[in-house]
This record gives structure tokens, C-alpha cells and sequence, in this order.
């Protein structure tokens, strides 16, 4: 059994507990002492206006920034300050703002290098099969030969995600999966996420769409010049009267 | 009948001087066309190749041991050179490549197991296990012998790229925040691609010091740089195939011109410039070059 | 041993200054443009070349005043610069080249301009005639009026630039562009006109490098490639594309090319310029001044 699965260090608390995280840029403060804590096997979303910090945090917690004070943990291991392939091993997947496939490169090769590099794969002849197995369970068919290049930015992002999918992960966040998608992908991804949470993995989203989040979404967490302001279940939380002026102020 | 036996030493001359550029933009191509990394050292580890192969002779050494030293010397100071660079913006390894060229110049012009400023003449032995070749008197087969090492490496290098360590060499060139996110360690790949790199172009300086037999400090200079970048441009960043013909274009191109009439002062600039404008045009118009898979504007960054 | 510190401090400090206005060009266009730029040292060549045929000429009002051979050298070069970004860089840069590519088409300029060089001048080295050398002692040092010239320069010319960058509409717009190019287009400032006039001041000093080193030391066509190196340097050392940084890394590195000078044959003077750079590309990349992270 992989290492961190046990049943009882499951039930340990959130598996991602953040506090007191500072990040600044240039003197701004792009995360302002943010505690936040998500909790296993969930779906949640992260949202605010622009500038809130989303991305950021992103970043941060992936260790592509590195934060000026404040701890982080995924399932009680300490992530604060280490590289992002240290981090990613723990078993996190993301995706970006904008889909970052590796353009010259197939479809089969951008699967293929995420597949190589998952810690407990089972072995070369099984690429093609788990391949298959991901996109059926996104419910797209597509040429795996393709270059990734020839690809509108909907099957972008779908690539992208099935590649998160290659590794086994048990975190997977996702910055704007819904963003510049037509309805059809849209309904594909929330397909994705429900079937992920059926998996047993925990999804952390950053999502603009509130459609989307209240449809999708177990949780909320609200974001504002870099503090969480709100929390709770969707139907809640969107409707208090300092999440709309958060946006409305924006 | 005696135009064609002065023909062939020409070109032999010129068979193994297209070998020998093609190990360095071969090396040059790993680095900049497969990973994505923007470095002019190769020119820097080819001049390593050739005095290690030089000051090996001196020293009564074969060529295998030349080739050992000159890798030894090449893994060393390239990854140095990595070290200080792969974290930082691609900016940074362009200049510290570019002062390597200064470097391996000045050391080589300063130290005299080297021959300080003179350099090293006559290495016109090549001392194999078992037999020697006279690369003056047997032309035909030192050119053999280049030709077989050039075809070593080719297939070792084809190998390589077609394996899962060159997809992953692509993947950083394609997008290394990517990598970073499926779990790579990209720094050491980095360093690895540059340190592969760099020893196939310093083959190609072990070959020549044995092929023109004379080794000096000015061997290579930084107005090699366009020569190089040019044969790699053209035949394209990203392929293997592309490096070979690249090579052989760019090299022929000025040795067609040679049969122009100009004064012989002129000729030479003349070259130069008609050399810098192509490449000039090329990069403009068709960044890929002839074979490239990858747009040179998409490697570097 | 300790009376020849204070003719080493003065050497360095003419050095440095010569250094220092050539790594002020480069560190001004990259913070703007945000590539490495060879191309500075095409304008060194330009207008090094143009003092020396100005200065050598026949014609009566140009050969005869220094002064002038410099003002018509310093704007040849100039111009020269404009002309470059105007034709070269920005049909490069309309096709969306990358940083990379940006930094191989300089390289090629730097070649066509050293071979243009020589094939109108020959490879022979140039001196400067008919400039009478002065020679001042103070404090146990000896220099010469020139050196003296060379100094003030690069004070005036730092000044100028910080006044500029200060006080300026022109200065204001390009801290702007240098900050966040996206953000200064969306305030309405035109980048390309932006990009023209740094240029234009960036080949002042340039050529200013070309001429200082034609009366200090000697025009000949390589000359100015080590000096682009030695700028990139310094650049490096005050924290890349930060102008007050590169102006203490160009003094900074001619004060101990001096001290080193001294110790070291001459061939190693140059090699611990660039082991310097590797040190500091090893130790501490964003310079003395940059901040880390920015990097």
C-alpha cells in the first residue's frame, strides 16, 4: 500500500492545512495571513474577484512561489519551501490557467510523460490502456496521435486534465477548468470531477463560474486581496452580503 | 587523370571538416533544439577537445586516453556551468556560455603544457590499441575513422532522443513549468543534456586537432560563433537529420563561393557577411530551418 | 607595496568608468527590452571608427576640433542604434522572436558591423593623432587629461541618465515599460516610441565607450567584444537591467581588474573578470542589488 493511504492517517485531520501564509510581491500582499484547510475526499472551490490571490495560492501551495512565512501541509507533511517536484510526488496534480500541454509534442507523448513519472505505475504495456481508461471516464474520444498543437482550446484543456489523470494523485487542483469553455466541456468536467470524488481523490478548483460551483462544489472558500473571507456550502456563502461586495467592489 | 588525384585530398579535406563541425552542431542541438536550452559552449567544449587531444599526444598518450581526458575535463567544467545556470532565466546560461569561449582562449594562451600562445604542432599520430593511422599520409583512412565515430555518435544520439529520456529533454524544451508540475526534476536533466552535449562536441575537437594537426589558442574564436549557429539554424533545431545537411549547406555554401574571383583580403568579410545576412534572413522567415521540428523561437525560453 | 594603491585605486576608477557607461547602455535597453543585447558593442564599433576618420580627416572644421569629432561620432552612433531597433529589432520583434533569437540577431549584427569594420578599414590597429597627452600628478598617482575627461564623463553622463529617468516624461515612461510592459500600454504609453528613444540614449553612451577607448586605448576591430562581455558583466554583478547597479559593477570590476592586474599576468586579468561572473552566476545571480526572486 502506498505510503500515506493507511486508513488511519486518513481520518488525521484535512489533507491540505494551510496557516498563517504570507506571500507579498513588490510590497503588495498577495496572500495575507490565509488559513485555510481542505478537507479529504472533497470538492472544493476557491473563488474572488480578480487579485485575490487564487493563483497564487496556487503557486504557492504547488511550490512554484515561495512564501515568506507560514506552514503548509499536505496530509501532515510539511511542503513549506520545498520544490515542486517534491511536492508533486506527494501525489498533487494541477492544471493551469491557461493549458500548459507540451506543443510538439503528441498527445500519446504528453500522456506519456506524466505516465513515466507516476511513483507506482504499473509498467510500459499499460500506457495504452490507462490512456483509454482516462478519457473514457472524461467521456471524449480523441486521436491520441495528434499534436497537441492542432488542438482547439477545449480539447486543451481536456488533454491537460487527462494528462493530471495519468499519475495516480490524490489532489488534484484545477485554476479556471471551466474558463472559455463551451457547455458541452463544461458538463464533461463536472462529469470528471463528481467521478473523482467517487475515486476517493480530493479536488480543489478556482473557478469564476458560480453556476458551476454551486452545481459542482461541496465547499466554498472566498478570497479577497488575499485573505479568505468566507467559507461554507455554496448555497450560503454566495449569497452573504460581504462575498457580493467583495465582487462588486472589485 | 591528375586533376582528380588532387581533387580527392580536397575533398576528403572537406568530408572531414563537415565531420567534424557536425559532432559540434550535433552537441549544439541537444542543448538548444531537444531541451530548450540556449547555450553557445559547445564551441567552448570543442576547443577542450582539441587541446586535451593535443596535450595527450604531447604527453605520449593514444587517442582513447584523449578522448577519456577530454571527457573527464568536458563533464566537469559543463557541469559547473550548469550549476550555475539552470535555475535562472535562460539569459543567464547565453552569457556565462559566451564567456566560456573567452575562458578556454585565455588558459590555452597562458599555460604552457599548452603551448601558451604557439599552441601544439604535429600531432600526426593517432595511436589506437593495437595500430596507428597517419592522418597526413593515410588521409583516407583517418576520414574512416572520423566517419565511423561521427556514425557512433549519431546512433547513440538517436537513441537517445527516441528514448524516454529524450521526451523528457523535449518536454522541458516544450514547457519546463509543465515538467515541474508532473514531478520532474528539471534542473538535473538540464544538467545532464548539457553535459552529454557538450562531450560530443568535444569529440569533434579531439578529431581536429589529429585532422589539421596543429592545436592554437585561436583555434576557436568568438566569429566561430555565426558558423555554428548558422549550420545549426538552417538544418533545423530539433532534428538530427537537419544538423548533418545543415552542416553540410552552411560549410559548402562559402567553399562555393570560393571559386568567385575576389582579392583575397576581401573574400574572406565577404563570406562573412553574405553568411550573416542568410542567416538573418532565415531567422526571420523561417525560424524552423529545413528540418526543424521546433521553432528556434520557441527553444530558450 | 602600499605606495602603488593610490595609482591602482585611479586606474580603476578610469577603467570603471569606461566600464560603467557601457554596462549603463546595456543594463538601460535590457531593463526596457528585456534581452541581451550584443548589439552595444556594434555601436562601439561605429562610432570609434567614425571618431577615428573624423578626427583623421582632411576636411578642415572636422579635423581639427576634437570636440566636434566626438559630437558628430557620439550621434553617428546614435543613430546608428535608432536605425537598428527601427528596422532590425522591431521586424524581428513584430514576428513575436523570442528572447533567444533576439540575443543570436545581435550577435549577427555585432559581426556584420566588426566585418563592415574591416573591410573598410583594414585589421590594422588606430590611434587617435594629434591629441596632446597632458599628464597631471596628484596625490602620488599620475594620469593623463584624458583619463581625468574620462571620469567626468561617466559622472555626467550618470547624472544626465538619472535626471532623465527621474525628472522626465521620457524617463517616467520607461521605468514604466521597464516595470510592467503591459500595464505602461494599457496607461497609454506608446512602447515603440519608448523603445526608440532608450535606444537612442543607450547608443550615446555606447558610442561615448567607443570613443573613450579610442583615445584611451586603441581602435582595432575586435576591440569591442570583450568590452560588450565585460559590460554584460558588470551588468550582472548589480543585478541585471538595474542601471545604478550596473554602474557600481562597472566600477566595481575595473577597480579589481587594477588590483588584479597587479598581482596577475595580464592574460589572467580577463579570465578573472569572467570567473568572477561565473561566481557570482553560482552565488548570487541577481547581482549585489537585485532582489531574489526576480531572477
Amino acid at each position: 500500500m502506498k505510503a500515506g493511504s493507511e486508513p488511519w492517517a486518513v481520518s488525521l485531520g484535512p489533507i491540505i492545512k494551510i496557516k498563517n501564509l504570507q506571500k507579498s510581491f513588490d510590497g503588495i500582499r498577495a496572500i495575507d495571513n490565509l488559513d485555510l484547510e481542505i478537507t479529504k475526499n472533497s470538492i472544493t472551490a476557491i473563488v474572488g474577484p480578480n487579485g485575490a490571490g487564487k493563483t497564487t495560492l496556487f503557486d504557492v501551495i504547488t511550490g512554484f512561489t515561495e512564501s515568506d512565512a507560514g506552514e503548509m501541509r499536505i496530509n501532515n507533511t510539511i511542503i513549506t519551501g520545498r520544490k515542486p517536484e517534491e511536492i508533486v510526488a506527494l501525489g498533487l496534480a494541477r492544471t493551469f490557467q491557461i493549458p500548459r500541454l507540451f506543443k510538439n509534442l503528441s498527445i500519446r507523448e504528453n500522456l506519456l510523460l506524466a505516465y513515466n513519472n507516476s511513483a507506482d505505475k504499473l509498467g510500459d504495456d499499460e500506457f495504452e490502456e490507462k490512456a483509454k481508461r482516462v478519457f473514457e471516464m472524461i467521456g471524449v474520444s480523441i486521436d491520441l496521435d495528434k499534436s497537441a498543437d492542432d488542438l482547439s482550446y477545449g480539447q486543451r484543456r481536456i488533454v491537460e486534465i487527462a494528462r493530471c489523470l495519468m499519475r495516480n494523485v490524490e489532489i488534484i487542483l484545477m485554476d479556471e477548468p471551466t474558463a472559455g469553455l463551451f457547455q458541452k466541456a463544461r458538463e464533461s468536467i463536472k462529469q470528471v470531477i463528481k467521478k473523482l470524488k467517487q475515486a476517493g481523490k480530493t479536488i480543489v478548483i478556482i473557478e469564476h463560474d458560480m453556476e458551476f460551483v454551486a452545481d459542482a462544489c461541496e465547499h466554498v472558500i472566498v478570497m479577497d486581496e488575499g485573505k479568505s473571507i468566507a467559507k461554507g456550502k455554496p448555497n450560503e456563502v454566495l449569497k452573504q452580503k460581504k462575498v457580493l461586495a467583495a465582487y462588486i467592489g472589485e | 587523370m591528375t586533376e582528380l588525384t588532387s581533387f580527392i585530398p580536397y575533398l576528403l579535406q572537406v568530408l572531414g571538416t563537415i565531420i567534424i563541425f557536425s559532432l559540434v552542431i550535433l552537441g549544439m542541438n541537444l542543448s538548444i533544439g531537444f531541451t530548450g536550452m540556449l547555450t553557445v559552449s559547445h564551441i567552448a567544449f570543442f576547443g577542450i577537445g582539441a587541446y586535451a587531444a593535443a596535450i595527450s599526444f604531447k604527453l605520449g598518450l593514444g587517442f582513447i586516453e584523449a578522448i577519456v581526458i577530454g571527457t573527464i575535463v568536458t563533464t566537469i567544467i559543463s557541469y559547473i556551468l550548469a550549476r550555475a545556470t539552470v535555475k535562472l532565466k535562460s539569459d543567464y546560461l547565453a552569457v556565462a556560455s559566451l564567456t566560456l569561449i573567452f575562458m578556454v582562449q585565455i588558459v590555452a594562451q597562458n599555460w604552457d603544457l599548452a603551448g601558451g600562445v604557439f599552441g601544439i604542432k604535429g600531432i600526426n599520430r593517432v595511436k589506437l590499441p593495437g595500430f596507428e593511422i597517419s592522418p597526413i599520409t593515410n588521409q583516407l583512412a583517418y576520414v574512416a575513422l572520423m566517419l565511423f565515430i561521427l556514425a557512433i555518435v549519431f546512433f547513440l544520439l538517436k537513441k537517445l532522443v527516441q528514448s524516454k529520456f529524450g521526451l523528457i529533454f523535449k518536454g522541458i524544451r516544450d514547457d519546463e513549468t509543465a515538467m515541474q508540475s508532473l514531478g520532474y526534476n528539471t534542473e538535473k536533466f538540464k544538467t545532464i543534456s548539457l553535459i552529454i552535449s557538450s562531450i560530443v562536441a568535444m569529440l569533434g575537437g579531439v578529431l581536429y586537432a589529429h585532422f589539421i594537426t596543429v592545436v592554437v589558442p585561436t583555434l576557436i574564436t568568438f566569429n566561430d560563433l555565426l558558423l555554428v549557429l548558422g549550420m545549426l539554424v538552417i538544418g533545423g533545431l530539433g532534428s538530427l537529420e537537419g544538423s548533418i545537411i545543415g552542416t553540410i549547406i552552411f560549410y559548402s555554401l562559402p567553399e562555393a563561393l570560393r571559386f568567385v574571383e575576389m582579392p583575397e583580403a576581401i573574400i574572406g568579410l565577404a563570406r562573412y557577411l553574405v553568411l550573416s545576412v542568410i542567416l538573418l534572413i532565415v531567422l526571420y522567415i523561417r525560424p524552423r530551418g529545413i528540418f526543424g521540428k521546433v521553432d528556434i523561437n520557441e527553444s530558450g525560453q | 607595496m602600499l605606495e602603488v594603491l593610490p595609482q591602482l585605486f585611479i586606474n580603476g576608477l578610469i577603467t570603471g568608468s569606461i566600464y560603467a557607461i557601457i554596462a549603463t547602455a546595456f543594463a538601460l535597453t535590457y531593463s526596457v527590452t528585456k534581452f541581451i543585447d550584443f548589439a552595444h558593442a556594434a555601436i562601439v564599433l561605429v562610432a570609434a571608427y567614425a571618431f577615428f576618420s573624423v578626427s583623421s580627416s582632411q576636411f578642415p572644421v572636422l579635423g581639427d576640433s576634437l570636440f566636434t569629432a566626438i559630437l558628430i561620432s557620439i550621434f553617428t552612433g546614435a543613430i546608428v542604434a535608432v536605425l537598428l531597433k527601427n528596422f532590425v529589432y522591431r521586424a524581428f520583434m513584430n514576428k513575436k522572436a523570442s528572447k533567444a533569437v533576439l540575443f543570436i540577431v545581435s550577435i549577427i549584427v555585432y559581426f556584420i558591423a566588426q566585418a563592415l569594420v574591416q573591410l573598410a578599414f583594414g585589421t590594422d590597429t588606430k590611434t587617435i593623432k594629434g591629441v596632446e597627452i597632458l599628464p597631471i600628478e596628484a596625490l602620488g598617482t599620475v594620469f593623463s587629461q584624458i583619463e581625468l575627461g574620462i571620469i567626468i564623463a561617466a559622472i555626467i553622463f550618470a547624472g544626465m541618465l538619472f535626471a532623465i529617468l527621474k525628472y522626465t516624461k521620457i524617463g517616467k515612461e520607461m521605468r514604466a515599460v521597464a516595470d510592467n510592459y503591459e500595464l505602461a500600454e494599457i496607461a497609454g504609453i506608446n512602447s515603440k516610441e519608448v523603445f526608440l528613444k532608450t535606444y537612442f540614449i543607450a547608443g550615446l553612451f555606447a558610442s561615448a565607450t567607443g570613443i573613450t577607448l579610442g583615445l584611451e586605448r586603441a581602435i582595432e576591430p575586435a576591440m569591442a567584444s570583450t568590452i560588450m562581455l565585460r559590460a554584460i558583466t558588470a551588468a550582472v554583478i548589480g543585478g541585471l537591467g538595474y542601471i545604478p547597479g550596473a554602474i557600481f559593477g562597472g566600477y566595481f570590476l575595473g577597480m579589481a581588474e587594477s588590483i588584479m592586474g597587479f598581482y596577475m599576468p595580464s592574460g589572467f586579468k580577463d579570465l578573472f573578470a569572467f570567473a568572477l561572473l561565473f561566481a557570482f552566476l553560482i552565488f548570487r545571480p541577481h547581482g549585489i542589488f537585485g532582489k531574489k526572486g526576480r531572477v
